[in-house]
């Protein structure tokens, strides 16, 4: 039996493979899974992709944590498409109730002549399984997880140069440090709203990013963009970040001032920080200007992570956003999702959990400023006075609601739509044939 | 009492109580779309996953949330029941 590959529409995605021992291009990885399915868990990475066999069925496969995405469409006029992009799908005119998602961890072969769709889902993350291990045992166990994935990055990438993102948070510092002593050349990247560069507050991203890059002496190149600039990225953040929830929104639009403000090369790599909150639980909605924006289910942190983490299905602020520009983010907490995800719940029960973790897991890789900095959300500014993103796209009018119409919009569809295509935080699969071929919600 | 009825009615009891039903809502049933009415939204979404999992001691598929007939508490409570004997 012989396989092709399935081009996608739109700008095909590269993927990030990973093996421990192998190094291949990413069509004899596909291949090998295609002859041999178990071969998929060896595999670690961001990507999805679609094969097509002799008999018409296809094949599709998406990485574990769901970080590049798989849409793809079926209707039997136009046939069968796949795409990174929903938006790609509409613009080849796939009507909205044509469209679905493959979930992450999943693969599924579809033969449309036949009929025939099936599901399988090739990994489930063990929530908790280190209880009862000594602290030493699970920071240990994370720092190898990290040493590895980054070992593998390295060897994947080459010796090229690289970018960190690099908000003066932990989760950002954590990975130029590892990136640091990995990569003969590093370089952060950091973004700062409507800041004079000569007075920076003690309290700001900014402040702590610049002495994140000078603690781990790696250049910083910084992006300074105002409110008014940035809300003209919304259309590309909404597009390419392919969600409307503010929290998602807001972090794609700071991604999409980087890419656009075109400091950085085309084709550069970006190593990011993302996913270790929902990792470890470690967010909490933020009230302003009367409101409460970002909210969560009212659960405890140890529960709450499983959903955090099933919720990497949807949205692409990242990936999505800087890859419209050009240029590849890889995101290495999401290749240790094991590892994070094993953590005893007892370990997320704490306001300070996270910081307390990476103590003990990068100890002085990381300075003890970041430590000692009390917790602030990126997209709301410092820790004095909440502002940054959010307060710039509500200053502007744009609340959750013109989010969903400007979406919707973008995509030529009904705002009711995307309540049925992405729902806490899943966008939506089909469970069998007949939803294909009539989708009875639609 | 049936699996069903009883899943049903502990998951009434939860949704009535966390998301403020209003004793007097003659339009809310256990037959009434929980998403398209707005009884519960998307992040309420995962507290009633959250509730069916713990209380039941079952697993729920993330696939389960565009199931059509996991929008009402008759159709989830017909769901859990099948997954709690298997």
């Amino acid at each position: 039996m012989s396989f092709t590959t399935v081009t996608p529409l739109g700008k095909p995605l590269p993927p990030i493979l990973l093996h421990q021992t192998q190094k291949q291009p990413p069509a004899a990885f596909f291949e090998a899974w295609r002859q041999q399915p178990e071969f998929i868990n060896e595999i670690d990475g961001h990507f999805a992709t679609v094969l097509v066999d002799d008999d018409g069925t296809y094949h599709l496969l998406r990485d574990p944590l769901g970080v590049h995405k798989l849409f793809f469409a079926f209707d039997p006029e136009r046939g069968f498409a796949w795409s990174p992009l929903l938006h790609a799908l509409r613009e080849a005119g796939y009507p909205p109730r044509t469209i679905w998602s493959l979930p992450s961890a999943c693969c599924a072969r579809f033969n449309p002549s036949q009929r025939r769709w099936s599901l399988q889902r090739y990994r489930e993350w063990d929530y908790g399984a280190w209880s009862g291990e000594s602290a030493t045992t699970i920071t240990g166990r994370i720092r190898a997880r990290l040493d590895r994935v980054f070992a593998q990055l390295a060897a994947a990438l080459g010796d090229i140069p690289v970018w960190v993102t690099l908000s003066g948070g932990l989760d950002s510092t954590g990975i130029a440090a590892m990136a640091r002593r990995f990569f003969s050349k590093v370089e952060g990247v950091t973004f700062a709203l409507d800041l004079d560069r000569r007075h920076v507050a003690a309290g700001e991203d900014l402040h702590y990013a610049r002495l994140a890059a000078d603690h781990l002496s790696i250049p910083l190149r910084e992006i300074h963009v105002d409110g008014d600039t940035m809300a003209e990225q919304l259309n590309n953040a909404l597009i390419h970040g392919q969600d409307w929830r503010d929290f998602n929104v807001h972090c794609a639009l700071v991604n999409a001032c980087i890419g656009a403000h075109g400091d950085l090369p085309p084709g550069s790599v970006l190593l990011t920080g993302d996913t270790m909150n929902e990792l470890v639980a470690d967010y909490s909605p933020v009230p302003f200007a009367g409101q409460t924006f970002y909210p969560l289910p009212r659960l405890k942190p140890g529960r709450l992570r499983r959903f955090l983490v099933s919720g990497l299905d949807s949205g692409d602020r990242e990936v999505g956003v800087f890859h419209h520009f050009d240029l590849t983010a890889i995101q290495p907490y999401a290749l240790c999702a094991d590892a994070y995800t094993a953590l005893p719940d007892a370990w997320l029960a704490n306001d300070d959990a996270k910081s307390a973790l990476v103590r003990q897991v990068m100890g002085d890789l990381i300075p003890a400023a970041i430590y000692a900095r009390p917790k602030v959300r990126a997209q709301v500014g410092n820790d004095q006075q909440q502002g940054g993103t959010l307060a710039a796209m509500v200053a502007r009018g744009i609340n959750g609601d013109h989010l969903k119409e400007r979406f919707a919009a973008q995509l030529n569809c009904a705002p009711a739509f995307l309540d049925s295509f992405l729902r806490a935080g899943i966008y939506r699969s089909p469970l069998g044939p007949d939803q294909i071929w009539a989708d009875p919600s639609a | 009492m049936t699996a069903n009825t009883e899943v049903a009615e502990k998951l009434e009891s939860y949704i009535r109580a966390q998301f403020f039903v209003a004793d007097d809502d003659d339009f809310f049933t256990r037959d009434v779309h929980l998403w398209k009415e707005g009884y519960v939204d998307s992040t309420g979404a995962v507290e009633v996953i959250a509730f069916l999992e713990d209380e039941f001691q079952i697993r729920l598929p993330d696939e389960v949330l565009f199931d059509p007939n996991f929008t009402t508490i008759n159709g989830m409570a017909d769901r859990v029941a099948g997954l709690i004997h298997g």
